[in-house]
């Protein structure tokens, strides 16, 4: 009972800080100045009548919400017209539909750019993510086991040498390395390759995976291995592992049975939200090795002020991380049973 | 080897090493947690380990149990030396040696249920083969200490119970494997004082249903009273004084265990003793002072105990006090 009440809790406060995440976004883009109509009107070739059609498609000529025309410059309006007319309800009635606007720039559904981004960025960043959090959970294993040894220490100036590694750093470095030991520079794909073989795509791809996957395994593991050592160190001191000493379980059942599920708990809470930003991709490692994932859009869409594409992206990685965070706190509560009842 | 001692302890000095006087100094310099301990322990008897904080009373315990290494001297365990033995030579000593933990909210696993810490021992060392006969194993041991009926307890988890009943658990997982020995190390200086004398009558009862010895430290003499049969008195890494509880309680020899006395509160006030407060800090563990250990803080020291390291010396058949006082 307890649990379907600490469940449902989770829940609806996830659904309360998306919905406002959600409003937040809108007014956000709304506040920031510039539109696309407006980056062109220097060009005097760019017609009146095509501004304005401009307008139209990206429903600019409609008010942003009632009482107000726009927001930057704030320009007040008629509160007495219909709310369905709206920017604000548009909006909404969009994102309900799963459509996330047209960006500015390609002038293609952003949906469509998302997704295809998105892939990338999984498949980059989620081997990266999972590659550290294994590596960095295991060295953080030994290191605490073999605490205060030679081994130890090593593990532990490896970790905060790797962690404060300035990424955009190390992917240069790796990346003139990789240059002369045969692999490809950047991108997803060699160019005109698309009409080969699959196994020679799926290589390919994995080719170019190579060298920004390292750099993000060798920048992120630090964090889990420094986490998970202490963690680790902080529960084998802890009386009940001398209990269990005294028991009669042997070092191996100790790690197993008792160290190991208190010392994770710490690093459920680090993976998940880490897990959660992997969709924002890594914005420094995308644009280091050219690779075609979100993070890059985001720099691009930055550079170009294509406000609907940062919308989009703002929106995903706001719910992925609310998302993320839920599924932390759930797996907490099946961890540590002293969380269902506090 | 005698079988009349179920435990026999030898010189027994347990050290930590305590890092260099100064950064590039050659010498180290040690801890003297345990300092040559000398402890017979009868089958069945109980004896209450008495002294103020930091004498070394939990190094001496986890000593025994194997849980730290003995740097000297001997322990026979039933006729068995075990100070020295690898972890699975151990196991069956184990078995027969438990200990009870200071603080039952740090001592239980947050993770685990009472049933599965109750369990867990047997299933480490194969005993109560199948899962009902284990059950029944776990339910009596529940039950013998005092957590009635077994099943309203099994299923939580430590934070859903009170200190007391969490001492109580700590107490059944050591019950269930049956020890002869039982190692208590200030099992209830973490309670309510309420819940205090119920522990241990729990820990007179089962000493008097089972024919466990038990090993009862405390830093306060008072919670031992009726229950333990002989008291050692112990400062600095050393017994200073030992006989059975009568004679330490009631003519202590060494100035020490009468000053630790002198402070227990007494019900009736004609029996009021004149309290003695000891002057000065106990001094460190890792410069011992020269002489006798006590001597700086001893109201009644002499020239002599400046220079001379008293051992005990006999003042009755059961009784010893390590003073010089003794030796005029
Ligand atoms: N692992 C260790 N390393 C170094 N010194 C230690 C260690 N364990 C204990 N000591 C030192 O040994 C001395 C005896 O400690 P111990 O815990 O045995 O005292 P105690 O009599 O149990 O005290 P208390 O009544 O506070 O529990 C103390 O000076 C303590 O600082
Ligand atoms: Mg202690």
């Amino acid at each position: 009972m307890k649990r379907y009440r600490y469940l449902l809790k989770k829940v609806s406060w996830s659904a309360f800080t998306i919905l406002f995440v959600l409003i937040l976004n809108f007014f956000l883009f709304r506040v920031l100045p510039g539109d696309p109509v407006k980056a062109g009107t220097h060009d005097p070739r760019f017609k009146k009548e095509n501004q304005e059609a401009m307008r139209v498609r990206f429903g600019l000529d409609k008010p942003v919400i009632n009482c107000f025309e726009t927001l930057n410059p704030i320009k007040v309006g008629d509160c007495w017209i219909n709310p369905f007319e709206t920017q604000f309800f548009i909006y909404i009635r969009n994102l309900v539909q799963g459509e996330l606007g047209i960006s500015y720039h390609t002038n293609g559904p952003v949906a469509d750019i998302l997704v295809e981004r998105l892939w990338n960025t999984l498949l980059l960043i989620g081997a990266g993510q999972i590659l550290s959090i294994i590596v960095g959970i295991l060295f953080g294993l030994f290191a605490a086991w073999k605490a205060r040894t030679v081994i130890d220490y090593s593990a532990l100036i490896t970790g905060l040498v790797t962690w404060s590694l300035p990424t955009f750093w190390l992917g240069i470095i790796l990346l003139f390395w990789g240059s002369g030991h045969g692999f490809p520079i950047g991108g997803r794909i060699t160019p005109g390759t698309s009409s080969y073989p699959l196994s020679y795509q799926i290589a390919d791809i994995a080719k170019h995976m190579v060298l920004p996957t390292l750099t993000y395994t060798i920048v992120y593991m630090g964090e889990y291995l420094l986490v998970m050592r202490s963690s680790l160190m902080d529960v084998l001191s802890e009386d009940y592992i001398l209990t269990a000493k005294a028991k009669g379980l042997s070092t191996f059942q100790i790690l197993k049975d008792h160290a190991l599920k208190n010392a994770m708990l710490p690093i459920v809470t680090i993976i998940a939200i880490n897990l959660g930003f992997t969709v924002a991709g890594a914005i420094q490692i995308e644009a280091v090795f050219s690779w075609p994932g979100l993070g890059g859009a985001v720099y691009e869409a930055l550079e170009r002020r294509d406000y609907p594409v940062l919308q989009g992206v703002f929106l995903l990685i706001a719910v992925s991380v609310v998302i993320a965070n839920l599924i932390a706190d759930l797996m907490y509560s099946y961890l540590d049973p002293r969380v269902q009842t506090e | 080897m005698s079988d009349e001692f179920i435990l026999e302890v030898k010189n027994l000095k347990k050290y930590f090493l305590a890092g260099r006087p100064a950064l590039f100094s050659r010498t180290e310099q040690y801890v003297h947690a345990v300092d040559d301990v000398d402890l017979q322990l009868r089958r069945g008897e109980v004896i209450a380990l008495v002294g103020e904080s930091g004498c070394g009373k939990s190094t001496l315990a986890l000593t025994l149990m194997g849980l730290e290494n003995a740097t000297e001297g001997s322990i026979f365990f039933e006729g068995r030396d075990i100070t020295h033995l690898t972890d699975r030579e151990r196991k069956s000593t184990r078995q027969r040696i438990q200990m009870v933990f200071q603080d039952p909210y740090e001592s239980l696993n947050p993770t685990q249920t009472i049933e599965e810490i109750v369990t867990e021992p047997l299933v480490v060392h194969g005993l109560a083969g199948d899962h009902g006969e284990r059950q029944a194993h776990v339910v009596r041991a529940l039950e013998d200490a005092g957590l009635k009926p077994a099943e309203e307890y099994m299923h939580r988890f430590p934070h859903q119970l009170s200190g007391g009943q969490r001492q109580r658990v700590v107490i059944a997982s050591a019950l269930v494997l049956e020890p002869h020995l039982l190692l208590a190390d200030e099992p209830v200086s973490m309670l309510d004082v309420s819940i205090r004398a119920e522990i241990i009558n729990l820990l007179a009862d089962l000493r008097e249903s089972r024919g466990i010895s038990v090993i009862f430290i405390t830093h306060d003499l008072g919670t031992v009273g009726y229950f333990a049969d002989r008291v050692a008195v112990m400062y600095l890494g050393r017994i200073v004084e030992i006989g059975s509880m009568r004679e330490v309680l009631t003519d202590p020899k060494h100035p020490y265990a009468q000053a630790l006395l002198s402070v227990i509160p007494v019900p009736n006030p004609r029996l009021r003793r004149k309290r003695m407060i000891l002057q000065g800090e106990t001094p460190n563990p890792i410069e011992l002072p020269v002489g006798c250990r006590f001597h700086p803080r001893c109201p009644v020291a002499m020239n002599i105990c400046k220079e001379s390291d008293p051992r005990l010396l006999p003042i009755s058949e059961t009784h010893r006090a390590a003073c010089l006082l003794l030796a005029k």
